[in-house]
């Protein structure tokens, strides 16, 4: 085993077993994505929406979950080792930060498949919601997770410096940023100057690729690539800066 | 061999409007094997420096080469060698002892991990503790669990920053024993502790750092005779108080005073005690004891202290 390797499953084998132990951890997976899903589509439901409008938003509780799981894990995880005092002796590792990010992605994709086979199998017993275009499907998921990960970037540069403080904003950040992105919505809903502004973020083209599915959205394949790149971009010289800086003035580790 | 090289190192932080130096051109080296003490008050820059040499701060300036690599170019391959345990820190993940370490085998890319935890854990004796929470430990065990994970990479470099702060005596007792056979199996250790009898009992060399800068350093030894304090001789006689009556009319005596069954003769130099020998010998007296008491390494560490303020 390379030492590459090696070291991308030990924290795939860190955040498994720490979250097969933890109920609460457990609930990610499983109580919390089911109210997401259920609280959404019975409403739709209720205000008796087209089996295409519960389609989108069960389109949109998914790429949702997929932007969340590769986000959230990588600043949980990292936290993990704050909060039970052992970011001092994980940091002194000869872990790379590049093996750290891969590490919690492999994580990432864990929890999300697990959340998306719940998804599909009551989507499809309760709303009778099947995936027509699984190939754009995959594509839309996997252009969100690559958002996510992107966000993880900006948060976990935050978080370096911040540790506690900031993980709030770990939770706040993706929710606006998706809340603009129409999830459970066309963006035309929002004002024309809101709308170009928020052409910007990749988040809205991934779901309008879902929403393509279901013949509710075009996809800007082009935009999507391009806002992509560009945050990818900025989210990686954001964190190197923030690193650089916790390292400078003594915030990256926990020392007594 | 050195190990540890430090040249002209510098850390800066600004509070307000001032810069404050947490280190000031420090310059040390740690030769193979050797336990090297690190004392100094709280706020002296122990743990900075400690901080710097692990990576997890940058420096300003100077450099720092450990197992002769430069901390700036070669951090990853100095990291693999190295190890850290850090006192009252606890650790409380929801993890067993036996997969905290298999993780930190993960970590260092460790083959034989099984063996090398079993080793690891024999050696700060925690074998019935291995399905244990680690969350649920009690702080001594805690603390020998950071050790274990510590020894599984079988560093060339340990760093132990107050490794038994707030541990019961026979914890530390454990500890400070496992950190012998460290060094007899030739690891390399910088120690901080503010524990001077830890001090006196482990290290073969020591530094004191007072605001940044190191005051003095040495071996135990040397420190103790850089100060210039009394020397106290006790001695144990029939007739205590008339003794002490003799000594107190002697130009060379400082004090003479009873404690309970001994007198206890300051003077100020060796060429004085030489004299109180002199005075005892010609005596009528029954001598029973004499003995010379050494400074101890606290009240070295505080006149240092208390020179260099007054500088």
């Amino acid at each position: 085993m390379t030492a590459f390797i090696s070291r991308v499953y030990s924290q795939v084998y860190k955040n498994m077993k720490v979250t097969g132990r933890n109920y609460f951890r457990l609930f990610d997976v499983t109580i919390w994505p089911l109210i997401l899903l259920f609280s959404i589509v019975l409403f739709v439901n209720y205000v008796k929406g087209s089996s295409d409008i519960v389609a989108m938003v069960l389109l949109g509780v998914t790429g949702w979950r997929a932007v969340y799981h590769f986000q959230i894990d990588m600043t949980t995880f990292y936290m993990e080792e704050y909060w039970s005092h052992s970011l001092n002796h994980f940091l002194v590792s000869p872990i790379r930060w590049i093996e750290f990010f891969v590490g919690n992605i492999i994580t990432g994709i864990i929890k999300f498949t697990t959340v998306l086979i719940l998804y599909l199998i009551i989507g499809y017993f309760f709303f009778s919601f099947t995936i027509s275009n699984i190939p754009v499907f995959i594509f839309g998921i996997l252009a969100l997770a690559s958002f996510g990960v992107i966000l993880g970037l900006f948060t976990m540069g935050i978080i370096v410096i911040h540790h506690e403080n900031a993980y709030t904003a770990s939770y706040i950040i993706p929710d606006l940023l998706v809340l603009l992105s129409g999830v459970y919505y066309p963006i035309s809903i929002f004002p024309q100057t809101m709308q170009n502004i928020i052409q910007f973020i990749p988040a809205v083209h991934g779901f309008d690729i879902l929403k393509s599915t279901i013949g509710m959205a075009q996809p800007n394949y082009v935009m999507l690539f391009a806002t992509s790149i560009v945050w990818l971009v900025c989210g990686l010289v954001l964190f190197i800066l923030c690193l650089n800086y916790a390292r400078k003035h003594g915030r990256l580790g926990r020392m007594s | 061999m050195q190990i540890v090289s430090i040249s002209g190192l510098t850390k800066k932080f600004r509070s307000g409007k001032k810069e404050i130096y947490a280190l000031n051109n420090i310059n040390m080296s740690i030769q193979k094997g050797e336990i090297f003490g690190l004392l100094g008050p709280n706020g002296a820059g122990k743990t900075t420096l400690i901080s710097i040499m692990c990576g997890l701060l940058d420096k300003d300036s100077g450099k720092v080469e450990i197992l002769g690599k430069d901390i700036d170019t070669e951090l990853n391959q100095i990291k693999e060698k190295i190890n850290l345990v850090l006192g009252f820190t606890g650790i409380g993940m929801s993890l067993t002892v036996y997969e905290f370490l298999k993780y930190y085998c993960y970590l260092y890319n460790l083959n034989d991990k099984d063996r090398r935890i079993k080793k690891a854990v024999k050696a700060v004796d925690m074998q019935d503790k291995m399905d244990a929470i680690t969350l649920e430990l009690s702080s001594g065990y805690k603390q020998r669990l950071l050790l274990a994970k510590a020894l599984l990479n079988e560093p060339e470099v340990l760093f132990l920053d107050e490794p038994t702060v707030g541990l019961d005596v026979e914890i530390s007792i454990k500890i400070r024993s496992l950190i012998k056979d460290l060094r007899k199996k030739g690891t390399t250790i910088l120690l901080t502790t503010h524990n001077m009898y830890e001090v006196e009992e482990l290290c073969d060399h020591i530094a004191l750092i007072s605001k940044g800068r190191i005051i003095a350093t040495g071996s135990v030894e040397e420190i103790k005779a850089m100060i210039k304090i009394d020397k106290i001789i006790e001695v144990e006689v029939d007739n205590l108080r008339k003794f002490t009556d003799e000594m107190k009319q002697q130009n060379y005596t400082v004090s003479a005073k009873v404690f309970q069954d001994v007198v206890h003769v300051k003077v100020k130099s060796y060429g004085d005690v030489r004299k109180v020998m002199d005075h005892l010998s010609k005596s009528a007296h029954h001598i029973y004891s004499v003995r010379l008491l050494e400074p101890t390494l606290e009240e070295a560490f505080l006149t240092i202290i208390k020179e260099k303020k007054t500088k």
